[in-house]
């Protein structure tokens, strides 16, 4: 994740009502940041495709 | 000017309509731009934006697409190139944009950019230009070049997009995009999915299994309380049961005389059983309803059959009250009656014929007697006074010769007056006194006067007399002329009539065959009387005989009714029974034929007692069946049970991990969203104050007074609209449903403004191209007001054809703050020409 992208993840992360979330969160803002709305959204497809193959 | 990157130079070649060199310097200045339309002032405009971002806003309708509107078309080297050069006060660059005609204005260009130090050329150098100076392609529409042809659009156009462009310059761009990217409702679907399919496993492994054994449970009772004991509930039995049922069939369908199928052994398995059971239960079925469509077709023939003895015996016996009575004799009979009934009829017309014959004979024959008689008495009266037709041509003589005479004697007289007229001349001429033949003396005065006497006399009495006696005699010989003829008219009148009378009364005679007596009237009158009477006799007679007739037709009729019936009946039996018999023999075959109709319904009747059984049979097989079926599903599910416990454990974690997923999309949104309301508090004030402050200052609406960017929520997600408020904010209007075009104008105006103050890019430019259309002076003037502030912290480049606005720019900012360029003409082989 760039650096640009930290002051955000402080930011929201205290916003979070449960801490085990500022995980998933900056892999949200990685993947925001590498390839946009677009690579969000296609991750968190991949995250359901992953959990349903089990 | 210091910090943001401002333009000081700018060399434009080849580009729209610009086709030779075009440099100008802009000497860390604010530009005004003046001249007439058409003369290149948006093109120099457009210039820099295509220099800076490689595309204009302008061109993309699909005409663009067509051909190239970059590329001056004459350029020599057919290539445009813009040059530009930034500085921030302590970094300068020199942009460099070209490229060579296309085939359509959406060609890509190549940029070079270059310091003292670099050179980007590319991909590069366009990543390195949005690096220096940190703007997206929105936020420079929408807040550093006012284009001409959108100055309404950041209001009257997409929500989207202008929310898009407000959300960049508050910073809050990545936040709306994270926000709107997280597919919340994806993961909730997969999460109910999961939850779904543990819900599914469950109602079809577990909650069926307790549903079977309960069936199977209520099947076993079922059938115990039939006497069918756990030995009997096997497929070896059904399979017993198969073959039994099938004979059944089979005796069955031998009986009714039908080829009964073959049956097929079932094997100890339960498809086989159920095969055989559909096969069974499907033939059961057509030879039952085969046994009730012949039971109903015989008891069909026999009702029939009985119905045709019945009557038939019926017409025998009516016969038999007919036994004296010979229908031969009897039509005999009616023939010879019927033909003396139609001879006396034909007598009595022939009676009436010549009684109205006659009639009409003695009206004619008197009508002509009359006319006779009339025609004889005139030719009397006639005669009696003119005498015969000889007589009359006699004195017709007479009165000729008398007429003869009378003309000779008034021819004599006129001699003598002739002479005497003579003499009276000679006298009155030579007045003699001596007679020329006798020579006496004479005194010829008196003697002319005694001769004209005489003249006188004679043509006065006597020839006027001759003259009427002649007069006379013409008319009386006219007159037994005219008699003459009218006696001979008569005569033959009379010859005619009495012709006529015998011709009539000699037909009266030869049609009515009598010889006529006179006087004829009388004697037709008796005889019209006596052929009156006959007539009447022989009407009674035709009276007689149809009565006789009536008779023999009432006795005949209803013989012959009953005749027709038997033959008729007997024709339909013999076709029924295929038979020549009649009379009694047709009888006894009836008979014989409803007796074995009657053996053939008992005998149906007894196979029809068997299916019930059949039925039953058939019944305890099908149950017997649907409990073995259940009894291995049961199994089936038994055996299936500790795989679906399995997966219904896989798929509640899978649910689990999912919801998790969705509990922890669900945290991050919202913290997204609140994060951006904060920002969007303590920004969005500020640019709202900004807004209001300009909206304000360019005289705004004479109600709404204030304007803001308000952001909803809708569909889509937020959006900002521009509402218009009154002075204490309680009415509100959207800005487009309400606004005329200045006011929108204004609106616009205000909003770039704003958000060009709002802007975080290190771009410190404001391009406006031709802002005061539709403004007022008052508008200008504070419009030039407000751009003369803003050239204070920013390059503003104006470019307008209003010299009143140019004007107002002018007076309104110092001149070491503005440079104004005019354009003077526009020409083909240069493009702008430069004023002085």
């Amino acid at each position: 994740m760039s650096r640009r992208m930290e002051p955000l993840q402080e930011r929201i992360t205290k916003r979070l009502t449960r801490r085990e979330h500022a995980s998933l969160l900056k892999d949200l803002l990685e993947w925001f940041d590498e390839g946009g709305s677009k690579k969000v959204k296609d991750e968190i497809k991949r995250q359901i495709e992953l959990i349903r193959k089990d | 000017m210091v910090d943001p990157f401002h333009i000081t130079e700018i060399t434009i070649e080849g580009f729209r309509g610009i086709n030779g060199l075009l440099p100008l310097q802009f000497d860390d200045k604010s530009i005004i731009i003046t001249g007439k339309n058409g003369v290149g002032k948006t093109t120099i405009l457009q210039a820099i934006e295509w220099c800076l971002l490689g595309k204009c806003a302008y061109m993309e309708q699909d005409e663009f697409g067509r051909e190239d509107a970059i590329v001056n078309m004459f350029h020599p080297d057919k290539k445009a190139r813009v040059i530009m050069r930034l500085t921030d006060g302590k970094r300068n660059y020199e942009l460099t944009r070209e490229r060579k005609v296309g085939k359509s204005t959406k060609g890509k260009s190549e940029l070079l950019l270059s310091n003292e130090k670099e050179n980007y050329g590319g991909t590069e150098a366009e990543e390195k230009l949005a690096e220096i100076l940190g703007i997206s392609q929105e936020q420079f529409y929408a807040a550093t070049y006012l284009r001409q042809e959108s100055i309404r659009d950041f209001v009257v156009g997409n929500a989207e997009t202008r929310s898009k462009v407000v959300d960049e310059l508050l910073g809050l761009e990545t936040l709306r995009q994270l926000s709107e990217c997280i597919p919340l409702k994806e993961v909730e679907t997969a999460v109910r999915k999961a939850q779904k399919e543990v819900k599914d496993i469950e109602e079809t492994k577990f909650q069926a299994l307790e549903l079977a054994r309960k069936k199977l449970t209520d099947y076993t009772d079922e059938l115990r309380k039939k006497g069918f004991t756990e030995k009997k509930l096997t497929t070896g039995n059904l399979v017993l049961m198969a073959k039994s049922i099938s004979d059944d069939l089979i005796d069955t369908a031998s009986t009714m005389q039908i080829q009964a199928p073959k049956f097929e052994t079932a094997a100890e398995s339960l498809s086989s059983l159920q095969n055989a059971y559909r096969k069974l239960s499907d033939y059961f079925h057509d030879i039952d309803e085969k046994r009730f469509e012949v039971f109903e077709n015989a008891q069909r023939t026999r009702a029939n059959h009985q119905k045709y003895f019945d009557k038939y015996v019926e017409t025998l016996d009516k016969l038999l009250e007919f036994k004296e009575q010979d229908p031969a004799k009897l039509q005999d009979k009616l023939d010879k009656t019927t033909e003396q009934k139609e001879e006396t009829e034909r007598d009595r017309n022939e009676v009436i014929d010549l009684v109205d014959f006659l009639n009409g004979e003695k009206a004619t024959l008197k009508s002509l007697a009359t006319e006779s008689d009339k025609a004889k008495s005139k030719l009397k009266k006639l005669v009696d006074k003119y005498g015969s037709v000889e007589q009359i041509e006699k004195a017709v003589e007479k009165f000729d010769e008398e007429t003869k005479n009378e003309t000779r004697l008034k021819k004599e007289i006129g001699a003598y007056t002739q002479l005497l007229k003579s003499a009276v001349d000679y006298l009155g001429e030579a007045k003699p006194d001596k007679c020329p033949v006798c020579s006496r003396p004479i005194e010829h005065t008196s003697l002319r006067k005694e001769l004209l006497s005489h003249i006188t006399k004679a043509e006065e009495t006597k020839i006027a007399k001759i003259d009427e006696k002649i007069d006379a005699l013409k008319d009386s010989k006219k007159e037994y002329r005219d008699a003459s003829s009218d006696i001979e008219e008569l005569e033959e009148q009379v010859k005619d009539l009495e012709g006529q009378l015998l011709s009539e009364a000699e037909e009266t005679e030869k049609k009515a065959k009598i010889k006529l007596k006179k006087p004829v009237e009388d004697h037709l009158t008796k005889l019209i009387g006596d052929l009156k009477d006959s007539a009447r006799k022989l009407d009674d007679k035709v009276r007689g005989i149809k009565d006789s007739l009536f008779e023999i037709e009432k006795q005949l009729k209803p013989l012959k009714k009953a005749l027709d019936e038997k033959e008729k009946l007997t024709e339909e039996i013999q076709e029924e029974l295929d038979t020549k018999d009649t009379e009694s023999k047709l009888k006894e075959t009836l008979q014989r034929q409803i007796k074995r109709e009657d053996s053939e319904i008992e005998k149906l009747k007894k196979i029809g007692d068997r299916f019930p059984s059949l039925r039953e049979t058939l019944s305890n097989f099908k149950e017997i069946l649907e409990y073995l079926a259940e009894e291995q599903r049961i199994r089936k599910l038994d055996e299936e049970i500790p795989g679906a416990k399995e997966k219904v454990d896989v798929l509640n974690k899978q649910s689990e991990k999912l919801q998790e997923l969705f509990t922890g999309l669900s945290d991050i949104s919202d913290a997204l969203r609140t994060e951006k309301d904060s920002i969007l508090k303590s920004t969005l004030d500020k640019l709202q104050s900004d807004i209001s402050s300009y909206y304000s200052r360019i005289l705004a609406h004479p109600y709404f007074v204030n304007v803001q960017l308000t952001p909803e929520e809708d569909k889509k997600g937020s959006v900002y609209r521009i509402v218009a408020y009154d002075d204490a904010k309680r009415f509100s209007t959207y800005v487009q449903t309400r606004f005329s075009n200045a006011q929108t104008n204004v609106t616009a105006l205000s909003l770039f403004l704003a958000m060009a103050g709002a802007t975080t890019s290190r771009l410190g430019i404001l391009v406006l191209d031709d802002p005061s259309q539709s403004l007022d002076t008052e508008h200008k003037k504070a419009l030039a007001k407000i751009l003369a502030d803003e050239s204070k912290v920013k390059q503003v480049i104006l470019a307008t054809q209003d010299e009143e606005m140019t004007t107002l720019v002018e007076a309104a900012t110092p001149r070491t703050q503005l440079k104004s360029i005019t354009i003077q003409a526009w020409t083909h082989d240069h493009g702008p020409e430069l004023g002085s």
